[in-house]
């Protein structure tokens, strides 16, 4: 494939010195949106996941403030939903867990004793039936009137709309780099054209195929996409380190968590990259073979 | 000239360069397989154009060219290398090409045929034996004099046993001693079997060995027989 001994001088040539840079770039560019788009999916498809097997019950403080009658309406809110089908369990999370889940918003140190928080109840889903939301609602006001239900689902529709939006956009920007390496493989192949046209003349009197030409050029363009790649992968590498080291170096309630094993992470972090790679190569190749065959085609 | 064996046949043949005038009107001609003859005509006359017609570097503006029984005007793009490589040519400028080695100039017909390497090794030693140039297989053709430029050149255009040889004034720019060793190459190529056309204005050299002409004079075409 990378065959060194051309006959017509194509490693000497300053037109394409500068290609591999180029194709180093438009790799980089495209490997690090894949990768983004990646990352985003996997955490909308995590976030929504998550929110999907649960929903939150939000019971309000009582007007007068009387924690009896708080204890109450929660007691039989808990009986409720413990009664509904679809429903796997019922958690109700303590003063301090809610007090944890404000933090980033309101700061240390925050407890019901400070402000009027609302109870809140985690309500685990049955994976294999889903509860009549509708009937849910009815059977807790009048269990608890005033008690709210989020089943999450304005979140799901808009983390899943943004997460179609991202990737679309993503995909274009690829499609978009693919066409300009596609269009700088073209303008360089027609300058080594341009160069050895006499060459390429001697070549076909004694005998040569377009194809055997072509070869020269695709052997030639493919193994300046291959240092490209090269560079590009080098570079994507400490991208890749230095964005580990600033989300390890973030706040981890702020972000959702993504379970994956070493070899998952491995992957996500090298799929794009090698994608790109192979895609490249495979761009650079077929590019300069149909140049070089449309260019001599109009040659005797 | 006969018109029995059709191995190179001209017929009616014109030619011009895109909408210039015409430089070849009307030529008509046939060589039979394994015979010699030299092309010749004053400067202008249009003897390279009739040899790039025969090598295929152009098509003719009209009238029909058959080379080894084969109509060349409706040859397609994958069947016109097959014709090609089994024509030897040695251009006026030799057109080796200045980045490989004389090794590699003269095994260049012989790779773009695919044929492997160790026959590859094996012909091209012989070749550049035959011409002389044993010692220079890894010299690049700018540091080869004239005369050995030109014999590379005809190392090159025979390696691959070409049917058909033709030379583009191949004695035109060496001395005489150069131009009757050349005549000798030629000659063996012909012995060997090749059907040979050699241009020249050298009347000296075609007097000398006495083979017929195909002569062209302002574009107008005759045959000298021997």
């Amino acid at each position: 494939m990378f065959r060194r001994r051309y006959d017509l001088p194509l490693d000497r040539e300053g037109a394409t010195r500068l290609v591999p840079w180029i194709i180093a770039l438009m790799s980089y560019l495209a490997a690090l949106t894949l990768l983004a788009a990646v990352l985003l999916g996997s955490l909308a498809w995590r976030w929504t996941e998550g929110i999907s097997g649960a929903m939150t019950v939000l019971l309000a403080p009582a007007a007068d403030g009387a924690p009896a009658a708080d204890e109450a309406r929660l007691k039989a809110v808990r009986a409720a939903l413990a009664a509904m089908p679809g429903v796997a369990g019922v958690e109700v999370l303590d003063a301090a867990e809610v007090a944890r889940r404000l933090q980033p918003w309101l700061g240390a140190g925050v407890s019901a004793d400070d402000l009027p928080l609302p109870r809140l109840l985690t309500v685990r889903l049955a994976a294999d039936r889903r509860p009549d939301i509708e009937a849910m609602r009815q059977r807790l006001e009048q269990a608890a009137p005033g008690a709210v239900i989020d089943d999450h689902g304005i979140w799901r529709a808009e983390i899943a709309r943004l997460a179609a939006r991202m990737t679309t956009m993503a995909g274009l920007g690829v499609v978009l780099i693919a066409l300009a390496s596609a269009a700088v493989v073209v303008f360089a192949v027609r300058a080594g054209l341009a160069i050895h046209r006499e060459t390429i003349e001697v070549l076909h009197l004694i005998g040569a195929h377009d194809d055997y030409i072509a070869r020269q050029f695709q052997n030639h363009t493919t193994r300046l996409a291959f240092m490209g790649g090269l560079i590009a992968l080098a570079v994507l590498g400490l991208t890749e380190a230095f964005l580990v080291q600033a989300i390890l170096g973030l706040d981890p309630s702020l972000l959702p968590r993504l379970d994956l094993v070493l070899w998952q992470w491995v992957a996500l972090g090298t799929a794009p990259a090698v994608l790109v790679f192979a895609g490249m190569l495979a761009i650079a190749n077929a590019t300069a073979r149909q140049t070089v065959r449309r260019a001599l085609a109009r040659l005797v | 000239m006969s018109v029995g064996g059709a191995f190179v046949r001209f017929e009616n043949v014109s030619f011009s360069y895109g909408d210039g005038p015409l430089v070849l009107r009307d030529v008509t001609f046939d060589l039979e397989p394994g015979t010699f003859h030299f092309l010749t005509g004053p400067s202008g006359a249009g003897k390279t154009s009739l040899l790039r017609l025969m090598y295929l570097a152009e098509r003719p503006t009209g009238g029909a060219i058959r080379l080894f029984g084969r109509d060349t005007v409706s040859l397609s793009r994958l069947e016109a290398p097959v014709v090609r490589r089994r024509i030897g040519v040695v251009f006026q400028d030799f057109r080796l090409l200045p980045h490989l080695s004389a090794f590699d100039n003269v095994a260049l017909p012989l790779r773009v045929a695919s044929v492997g390497e160790p026959e590859i090794r094996q012909h091209v030693g012989e070749l550049l034996a035959w011409v002389g140039l044993a010692d220079a297989m890894d010299a690049r053709p700018r540091t080869l004099s004239g005369g050995e430029q030109q014999r590379l050149a005809i190392a090159r255009a025979v390696v691959a046993r070409p049917d058909l040889l033709v030379a583009d004034e191949p004695t035109g720019n060496v001395d005489d001693h150069n131009a009757a060793r050349m005549m000798r190459l030629f000659q063996n190529a012909h012995h060997y079997g090749a059907t040979v056309v050699v241009a020249t204005h050298n009347a000296a050299l075609v007097a000398r060995h006495g083979y017929p002409q195909l002569h062209l004079e302002a574009g107008r075409f005759s045959i000298v027989p021997a």
